[in-house]
């Protein structure tokens, strides 16, 4: 059982909060990492379950490094690595004090820290579209993460769609795992998403994912596999699974079917805000940068006093902006706990972090698919809500028939949208669009779903291990 | 020594993981697609975001020596010998973990 206090605790251990937590352990904090893996990487850097599954360098030389680089930071002197953690929770104890809880299957568990950092990454934006609910259509992040993890291909004929250049290094890996892609449908054309561009200006080069996004459509040319630019899939047809998906050119034209087992959807990211927005940290609504994301200061604080963000979180940026975020936020973190801190080593920080951004902010634009594509695909019978299957056709009747309602947790109530067990994780971008849509307001006037503890779903046999007594502050 | 293989079962059927393996990539490579059924009974659902989230693929599975079952989500449970699991019928949907 690891100690129970703590100066910082940090809620994610991919590349923002690992680089937090060697920063915060140089200044001689004492530091928690929790995250919900066993070991340190966060979804860019998952390690294998077991060494030797695929070869070391399938994945490149940044990944291949950031496994024991990030495994060495876990082990220093000063730092726990709390794996297998949910957290689930975060309460403010008096002035500067928070109490992080979190469980496993079989416990809930607490300890308290003076500040907080939250660096807890993103997901795949959900994008209901017809038959997205079909077993098969995935996430390309999730398609990324089974890779990665387990070396597993959901599926032998694979299909990636949307408007992401990480879909098409995600191509070029399923190559490597000789299990080339069917096709890669991207909604920009080449130009728009920059990768026609013969020779890509400085700062595109300096996007990882931009990068290898073009060596990416070498790979996929040299093989066969087509990449179809400016069009869009609009349905996923099947049974009991995915058997075939239908595309078109995305400013209309004739319906194209591609016969296959797996569909892999990314049009970006959603930022996992929810310990932010349940801890009272004011968030604000980035369309294309992650959804409801965290401000903050300059050096990383949000509102709330003792607790900061790094990464995704603070608006979807990437690994580097993550390590730069996170570096930046343990400064201000040593500094803020009296801590004597290097006043280069800020500024340089707040540059380099300046930096990343910019490129971020060069990404999100060429990786915007554009509401206007995504809106349109869905229909009346499409699942909004897939937890609960409430129809788009029958949230648009309940809110025609109830004038009143303007926001999401209001159109939660009476719908079930947002109720189910991913906390409204996968609909809620679709239910404040559809609430804009409908009442002629900003989608974002709707709000973001009320974030309460525990904000993910706790096994009640854990939370019956937890004991009132365990909890003395 | 570890074992090279962990045995569980799905639905009856026999799964072979390989060790630490989640139960997820277990079920995919032996070609099931499907983990459950929605709660009206109207779909059949499988893994999403392979990451813990969406709480699409859990199963209903009972740990050897338990002999109760509790709703987990596939993509974050590693395969343990002796696993039974059941594909989620209809109404039967609240998660555990």
């Amino acid at each position: 059982m690891p100690e129970l206090r703590y100066d910082l605790a940090i809620v994610g251990g991919g590349p923002g909060g690992m680089a937090a937590a060697a920063t915060a352990a140089d200044h001689g904090l004492r530091v928690a990492v929790l995250d919900e893996q066993e070991i340190p990487g966060g979804q860019i850097y998952r390690r294998p379950f077991a060494e030797g599954l695929f070869p070391a360098d399938r994945f490149g030389r940044d990944y291949q490094e950031a496994g024991p680089a990030l495994r060495a930071i876990a082990m220093r002197e000063g730092v726990t690595w709390i794996g297998g953690a949910s957290v689930f929770g975060l309460q403010q104890r008096g002035e500067a004090a928070f109490a992080v809880l979190w469980n496993t299957v079989d416990r809930v568990s607490k300890l308290l820290a003076e500040r907080v950092l939250v660096a807890a990454g993103c997901f795949d934006m959900a994008v209901p579209f017809p038959g997205w609910t079909l077993p098969g259509v995935m996430g390309a992040g999730g398609m990324q993460a089974l890779l990665k993890g387990q070396g597993v291909l959901p599926g032998g004929r694979i299909v990636l769609a949307g408007s992401h250049p990480l879909l098409l290094v995600i191509a070029a890996q399923l190559v490597a795992f000789d299990q080339p892609p069917l096709a890669v449908i991207l909604t920009q054309s080449p130009t728009r998403a920059g990768i026609g561009m013969r020779a890509p200006v400085t700062a595109l080069r300096n996007i990882g994912v931009f990068r290898e996004g073009l060596i990416a459509c070498h790979t996929l040319r040299r093989v066969g596999v087509p990449i179809h630019f400016g069009h869009v899939v609009t349905e996923a047809r099947g049974g009991d699974r995915l058997e075939s998906i239908g595309f078109r050119p995305v400013a209309g034209g004739a319906l194209r079917d591609i016969t296959c087992d797996t569909l892999g959807v990314g049009y970006g990211f959603t930022a996992s805000t929810e310990l932010i927005r349940q801890v009272g940290a004011p968030c604000r609504w980035s369309r294309a940068g992650g959804g409801w994301i965290a401000e903050h200061d300059e050096d990383m604080r949000t509102a709330v006093p003792g607790v900061f963000v790094a990464g995704e979180v603070a608006g979807i940026g990437g690994a580097p902006t993550a390590r730069a975020e996170g570096a930046l936020a343990a400064l201000s973190i040593a500094r803020d706990a009296g801590r004597r801190v290097d006043a280069g080593r800020v500024r340089r920080a707040r540059g380099e972090r300046a930096r990343r951004r910019r490129f971020a902010a060069l990404l999100e634009r060429l990786a915007d698919p554009g509401d206007d594509v995504l809106r349109t695909l869905r229909d009346s019978d499409t699942a909004l809500c897939r937890c609960e299957n409430v129809s788009v056709g029958d949230f648009r009747a309940t809110l025609a028939a109830n004038p009143t309602i303007r926001s999401a947790d209001a159109a939660k109530l009476l719908t079930r949208t947002g109720m189910g067990p991913c906390q409204g994780r996968f609909c809620h971008r679709a239910v404040m669009e559809e609430i804009g849509a409908l009442r002629a307001i900003p989608a974002e006037s709707a709000g973001a779903f009320h974030a309460r503890m525990p904000v993910r779903p706790v096994p009640l046999a854990a939370m019956a291990a937890f004991h009132p007594a365990d909890d003395t502050d | 020594m570890p074992a090279d293989v962990v045995r569980f079962t799905f639905d009856g059927r026999p799964v072979e993981a390989r060790p630490g393996e989640c139960l997820a990539a277990a079920l995919l490579r032996a070609g099931h697609a499907a983990f459950r059924t929605t709660p009206d009974g109207r779909g059949k659902r499988g893994p999403v975001c392979g990451m813990g989230l969406c709480f699409d693929c859990r199963v209903a599975v009972t740990r050897p020596g338990t002999g109760h079952e509790m709703m987990l989500r596939a993509c974050v449970t590693r395969a343990e010998d002796g696993m039974a699991l059941r594909s989620v019928p209809f109404a039967e949907n609240e998660p555990d973990a």
